[in-house]
C-alpha cells in the first residue's frame, strides 16, 4: 500500500494544503543535525548544565592544588618545626660528610644576605634533616623508613670537611623511589644547598685579593630514581590526574543524560517527541550526540583549567616532573576523554532512559557512579598494566591507558585493545538504549512493565537484532580474559594434548555458546539466523579450494610480520611450536578446526545475518571483517599485531563467500581447512617457517584463483 | 478516515496477571466529524489513541489512520495525527517560536511553509504576545494553545485530543473548545476524549462510551437518549457507571 494510492485528504475534503513531503534521506540527515542543535541549545541554556561545565572546574582545580599544596607540605611537616626529610647512609662517615655538606651549604646560601621579614618568618618551617645508617639502606627506602639513600663512595676524602687540604671532587648518588613526593623535595632541598656552597666556593676562589689557598670540595650529584615496587609503592600521582578528569567527564554527561529521557518524560515532551514521524534511533541518536558534545566540553574545560592550574601553580612540576604537560598529551588525553565520553554517555542514556522522572534516574545512576569509582581507584595502585583482561576492563582500561601516557610508556597493542574494546562496548551500550529508549514498556510502564522488555518474541524471527549480536561480542571479550585464566590456572593439572581440548572448549562456549543464547532468548530460527541454508555443491567446492590454498600466502605474510617484531616473538612462537610438537596432529587439526568451526558460526552466521538485514553487502563484509580482525588482536596475545592484517584480510575473504554462497558452510570448510593446514603445514611438509618457496605460493595463487571462480558461479540459483 | 476493528490491549501485570485495557474495540471516524471518546477513568481512552498512533502494539485487532496500519505504516500514520494531552508538556528551554518550528521540522514541513503556518496559528490562537518568551514562562493556558499549534503546525488530517481542557480555566477552555469546532470545519477528523461531558455533548458529532475497555453504546446524542432513556450525557455515564456490561447487553 503506497501513500498515493491512501492519500485521502482531497477526496474527503480537506480543504488544507496537502502533508508535508515524505523527507529524503539527505533532509533524514540534516533534519538529524538540526535535532542535535536543538537538544543542545536547549540543554546548553539551562544553568546546571553552565554549572557543571565552567563554574565547576574553575573552582575545583585551584581549591585543589591549594589542598593538594597543603597535603604535600602537611605530609612532611611537623608543624613546630618545617617538613623532615629522611635521608639513609650506609657508613657513619658518608653521614657526617653529607651533614656537614648540608650545614656549609646552608651558610652559603644565606651567608652575605639580608634577611627580610618574610625570609625570616620562613624559618618556622625550615625543613629539618632526619639522617641515620642502615645496614640495608635500599630495604629501609623501600619500607619508607627514609626519603633518600644517599652514596657517597669517597666521602673518606674529605672528612673531616673542615680540614681539608687541597680541591677534593666527590660523587654523590641519590637513590630514591620514582615519582616519591618526600623524595623529590628532599633532593630539591639537598640540591640548592650545594649549589649555593659551589658558588660560594668559586666566588672566594676568583676573589682579587684572596691570598690564602682555600681548598674547594666539589661535589657531582647524579640522581637514580628506582620503580616503585609492587603493592609497596605509592598510589599513583599519573592515575590521579586521568582519574579527576574521569570523574569530571561523567559529572558532566550525567547531568544532559538525566534531563534529556528522564528528564523529558517527566515534562511530557518525551511522547509528543516520539508521536513524531521520526524513527526512535534517530531521536535517541541526537539525544546521544547531545550528551557526548556535553562531556567532551566539560573534558575539554576540565583539562584546560587543570593544565593552568599545574602550570601556574607550580604543582605540575613537583606532580609530573617526568614527563611534563607536553601538547601531545594533552591531545592524547583529550582522544582518551573523547572515547569514554562515547562509552559513558551510551550506558547513562541506557540507564537513564528505563527511569520514570529525574529522581529515579539519580537513584539508578548513584550506584554506576560508585561502582565508577571502583576501577578508577583500582587504576591508581602501582603494579597494574595494561595488558590481557585489565585492558578490557571498562574504565579502569582507560585510566590505566592514561597513566601510561603520562608516564610516557604505553603499548601502542594495547592501547588499540583498550580502544577498540571501548568501542564495542559503547555500540553494545548504544544498542541497549536503542531497545529502551521510547520502547512501550518502559514509555507507558505505569501500565505495561519491564518485563516486555526481556520477554521472547512471541514470533520466531529470521535473524538477530544487530545489538543481540553486538552483545554476543561485547561479552566474548571478558569471557575470553575469565576463561583464560581458568585455563592457566587448571594448566599444571593436565598434559599438552588436554591444553588443546581445553582451548577448544573455550572457543566453543565464546562462539557457539553465547549466540546460541542469544538466539534461544530472541526466538532466533537457527536455520536463516545461523546461515545454515544449504549451498550449492559448487560454492562448497570453492570453499574447499581457497582453503586449501590461501595458506601458503597467509604464512608468508606472517613469516613476514614476524620478522619483523624480532627475538620476542620468536621465543613466543618457539615456545608455542614445542608446545604444538608434543601434541598429536589429529588433535591439533581438530582443535584448530573446531576453532575455525565456531568462529564462522558466530561471524559469518549469527553476526553477518544480524547485520545484512539493516545494511548492505559490502558494508556488512568490511564490518564484520573488521570485528574479526579486532577479535584476533584482543584474542592473539603476543601475536596480536602480527594477527590483525591476515585475519581482517582473511574476513574479507569469508565474508565475500558468505554472501556470494547465502550459506555459512562454505565459510565453515575453508576456515576450518585454511586453519588446520596453516598450522600443520610447517610440520608436515617440513618447512622451515621463516619463508614459503615460491613453489608453493604459485600453487596457493591457482588454488585461489579457481576457488575464488568456483564461489563466484556458486551462488544460489533461486537469487 | 479512522477505521478501528477488534482492537484488543491487554497489559501483563506483575505476578502474571493480565489486564485487559481495550478489549475487541470498533469504530470509524469520518473527515468533519469530532467523535468524543467518553468514559471513567480507565475506561481505556487513552490506550486506545496511544494505539492508535502506533506509540502501543495492541495485542490484536488493528487500527488505520487513512488506509495506513498503525502497526504496519507508524511513520505514515504519524505523518497525519496531531497529539494534544493534557499531560503534553513544552520544551522549557525554548520559546514558543522556536518549538514550534522545531516540531514543523520533524514533521519535515519546509520552513518557508512552517512560518506561514506558524503566522496563521499564531492569530487564530492568539500566540502573538508570547511567541518569543521561553516556554518555562508561560502560563497554562499559554502553554495549551502553544500545545494546540505545536499539533497542528504540520496541518494534520486527524487529531487525537486527550482531555485537552484537563486543568484549564474558564477562558483557556473556551479558546480550546472554539477551536475544536474550527477544526471540524476544516474538515478534520478529531477524537476527542474528555470528563467535561456538557462540553462534549456541545462539540462532538458522535460518540462512543468506554466502559472497561469495551464500547457498550455508540451514536449521535440522539442515538444514545433513544438507547438509553436519558437525556444528558452524564445521566449516561451515572447509568453506565452502576451498569456497566448490562447496557451494552442492552444495546446489542
Amino acid at each position: 500500500m503506497t501513500l498515493e494510492t491512501n492519500n485521502l485528504e482531497g477526496s474527503q475534503g480537506f480543504r488544507d494544503s496537502p502533508l508535508a513531503p515524505r523527507p529524503s534521506s539527505l533532509d533524514a540527515v540534516g533534519r538529524l543535525a538540526r535535532l542535535v542543535r536543538k537538544e543542545l541549545s536547549e540543554i546548553l541554556r539551562d544553568r546546571r548544565t553552565i554549572i557543571t561545565l565552567v563554574l565547576m572546574p574553575l573552582l575545583l582545580y585551584p581549591l585543589l592544588s591549594i589542598a593538594f599544596q597543603q597535603f604535600l607540605l602537611a605530609s612532611k611537616v611537623d608543624p613546630e618545626s618545617g617538613p623532615a626529610y629522611r635521608f639513609g647512609f650506609a657508613t657513619e662517615v658518608e653521614e657526617a660528610v653529607f651533614a656537614e655538606m648540608m650545614k656549609l651549604g646552608e651558610r652559603a646560601l644565606h651567608a652575605g644576605k639580608t634577611r627580610e621579614k618574610s625570609q625570616v618568618e620562613d624559618e618556622r618551617v625550615r625543613p629539618r634533616i632526619e639522617s641515620g645508617v642502615f645496614d640495608n639502606p635500599d630495604a629501609a627506602l623501600k619500607d619508607n623508613q627514609i626519603d633518600v639513600v644517599v652514596r657517597i663512595p669517597d666521602a673518606w676524602m674529605a672528612w673531616p670537611l673542615e680540614q681539608l687540604e687541597r680541591d677534593v671532587a666527590l660523587d654523590c648518588e641519590f637513590r630514591y623511589l620514582k615519582g616519591s613526593p618526600g623524595a623529590l623535595g628532599a633532593l630539591a632541598f639537598v640540591e640548592q644547598r650545594l649549589a649555593a656552597k659551589h658558588s660560594s666556593d668559586l666566588e672566594k676562589r676568583l676573589r682579587p685579593k684572596e691570598r690564602r689557598f682555600r681548598p674547594a670540595l666539589l661535589v657531582r650529584v647524579q640522581r637514580d630514581p628506582i620503580e616503585q615496587p609492587g603493592a609497596d609503592g605509592f598510589i599513583s600521582l599519573h592515575a590521579l590526574v586521568p582519574l579527576i578528569l574521569i570523574l569530571m567527564t561523567i559529572t558532566g554527561a550525567v547531568y544532559p543524560a538525566i534531563d534529556l529521557t528522564a528528564g523529558e518524560r517527566e515534562r511530557g515532551t518525551l511522547e509528543i517527541l516520539v508521536a513524531a514521524p521520526v524513527p526512535r534511533l534517530g531521536l535517541l541518536f541526537a539525544k546521544y550526540v547531545t550528551v557526548v558534545t556535553v562531556a567532551v566540553l566539560t573534558a575539554l574545560v576540565n583539562l584546560v583549567t587543570m593544565w593552568l592550574t599545574l602550570t601556574f601553580s607550580g604543582l605540575g612540576a613537583t606532580l609530573l616532573k617526568d614527563v611534563g604537560f607536553s601538547p601531545l598529551l594533552l591531545l592524547q588525553l583529550f582522544g582518551l576523554l573523547l572515547l569514554f565520553a562515547a562509552f559513558f554517555s551510551a550506558v547513562l542514556l541506557s540507564l537513564t532512559s528505563f527511569a520514570r522522572s529525574f529522581k529515579e534516574a539519580q537513584a539508578y545512576l548513584i550506584p554506576l557512579m560508585l561502582a565508577s569509582l571502583g576501577p578508577g581507584v583500582i587504576g591508581m595502585l602501582p603494579g597494574l598494566r595494561v595488558e590481557g583482561p585489565l585492558a578490557v576492563v571498562p574504565l579502569l582500561n582507560i585510566v590505566l591507558l592514561a597513566r601510561d601516557l603520562f608516564q610516557g610508556g604505553a603499548d601502542p597493542l594495547w592501547a588499540l585493545v583498550v580502544v577498540l574494546s571501548t568501542l564495542v562496548y559503547a555500540a553494545a551500550a548504544i544498542a541497549l538504549a536503542a531497545r529502551v529508549f521510547g520502547a512501550e514498556g518502559v514509555l507507558y510502564n505505569d501500565q505495561s512493565g519491564w518485563a516486555d522488555l526481556i520477554r521472547r518474541p512471541s514470533q520466531p524471527q529470521e535473524a538477530a537484532t544487530p545489538s543481540a549480536a553486538l552483545w554476543c561480542l561485547a561479552l566474548m571479550l571478558p569471557a575470553h580474559f575469565t576463561l583464560q585464566w581458568l585455563g592457566l590456572q587448571l594448566r599444571p593439572l593436565f598434559d599438552a594434548d588436554a591444553v588443546f581440548v581445553i582451548s577448544a572448549a573455550a572457543a566453543v562456549v565464546l562462539f557457539l555458546g553465547l549466540p546460541a543464547l542469544s538466539a534461544f532468548f530472541g526466538r532466533v530460527r537457527w536455520s536463516s539466523g545461523f546461515g545454515f541454508a544449504s549451498p550449492r555443491f559448487l560454492a562448497s567446492a570453492g570453499g574447499l579450494a581457497l582453503g586449501l590454498s590461501l595458506w601458503p600466502w597467509v604464512l608468508q605474510l606472517l613469516a613476514h610480520l614476524h620478522a619483523e617484531r624480532g627475538a620476542e616473538l620468536r621465543e613466543h612462537l618457539a615456545a608455542f611450536l614445542v608446545q604444538a610438537q608434543l601434541a598429536s596432529p589429529v588433535l591439533l587439526a581438530a582443535t584448530f578446526g573446531i576453532q575455525a568451526a565456531v568462529e564462522e558460526l558466530y561471524f559469518r552466521g549469527y553476526l553477518f545475518a544480524a547485520l545484512r538485514r539493516h545494511m548492505p553487502a559490502w558494508m556488512t563484509i568490511t564490518v564484520t571483517a573488521l570485528l574479526f580482525g579486532f577479535l584476533h588482536v584482543v584474542m592473539g596475545g603476543a601475536f596480536g599485531w602480527e594477527r590483525l592484517l591476515p585475519s581482517t584480510l582473511m574476513g574479507f575473504v569469508l565474508g565475500w563467500v558468505r554472501w556470494r554462497s547465502g550459506s555459512v558452510w562454505p565459510c565453515i570448510v575453508l576456515h576450518v581447512s585454511h586453519n588446520v593446514l596453516l598450522n600443520l603445514a610447517p610440520r608436515l611438509f617440513e618447512m622451515s617457517g621463516d619463508e614459503v618457496s615460491a613453489g608453493w605460493l604459485a600453487a596457493g595463487a591457482v588454488g585461489a584463483a579457481v576457488g575464488s571462480m568456483a564461489v563466484f558461479f556458486g551462488k544460489p540459483r533461486n537469487e | 478516515m479512522i477505521e478501528v476493528e477488534r482492537l484488543t490491549k491487554c497489559f501483563l501485570l506483575l505476578g502474571g496477571r493480565t489486564l485487559t485495557a481495550v478489549n475487541e474495540l470498533s469504530f470509524t471516524v469520518r473527515a468533519g466529524e469530532v467523535y468524543g471518546l467518553l468514559g471513567p477513568n480507565g475506561a481505556g481512552k487513552t490506550t486506545t489513541l496511544r494505539m492508535l498512533l502506533g506509540l502501543l502494539k495492541p495485542t490484536s485487532g488493528q487500527a488505520s489512520i487513512a488506509g495506513f496500519g498503525s502497526s504496519n505504516h507508524p511513520d505514515e500514520v504519524k505523518r497525519r495525527v496531531g497529539l494534544v494531552s493534557a499531560g503534553s508538556g513544552l520544551y522549557q528551554g525554548l520559546t514558543a517560536r522556536e518549538m514550534l518550528l522545531f516540531f514543523a521540522d520533524l514533521y519535515a514541513v519546509p520552513p518557508s511553509a512552517a512560518f506561514q503556518e506558524l503566522n496563521r496559528l499564531s492569530r487564530l490562537l492568539g500566540l502573538d504576545d508570547f511567541l518569543e518568551q521561553r516556554c518555562a514562562t508561560l502560563s497554562t493556558g499559554q502553554r495549551q494553545r502553544v500545545n494546540l499549534a505545536r499539533a497542528l503546525i504540520h496541518r494534520p488530517p486527524v487529531m487525537l485530543l486527550d482531555e485537552p481542557t484537563l486543568g484549564l480555566d474558564v477562558l483557556a477552555r473556551q479558546v480550546v473548545t472554539e477551536y475544536i469546532d474550527h477544526l471540524r470545519q476544516e474538515g478534520k477528523a478529531v477524537i476527542l476524549t474528555t470528563h467535561h461531558l456538557e462540553e462534549a455533548e456541545r462539540h462532538c458529532t458522535r460518540f462512543g462510551l468506554l466502559h472497561k475497555g469495551q464500547l457498550v453504546s455508540e451514536g449521535t446524542l440522539a442515538d444514545l437518549q433513544a438507547r438509553t432513556g436519558c437525556t444528558t450525557l452524564m445521566e449516561m455515564f451515572l447509568k453506565l457507571s452502576k451498569v456497566g456490561p448490562a447496557l451494552h447487553e442492552v444495546n446489542t
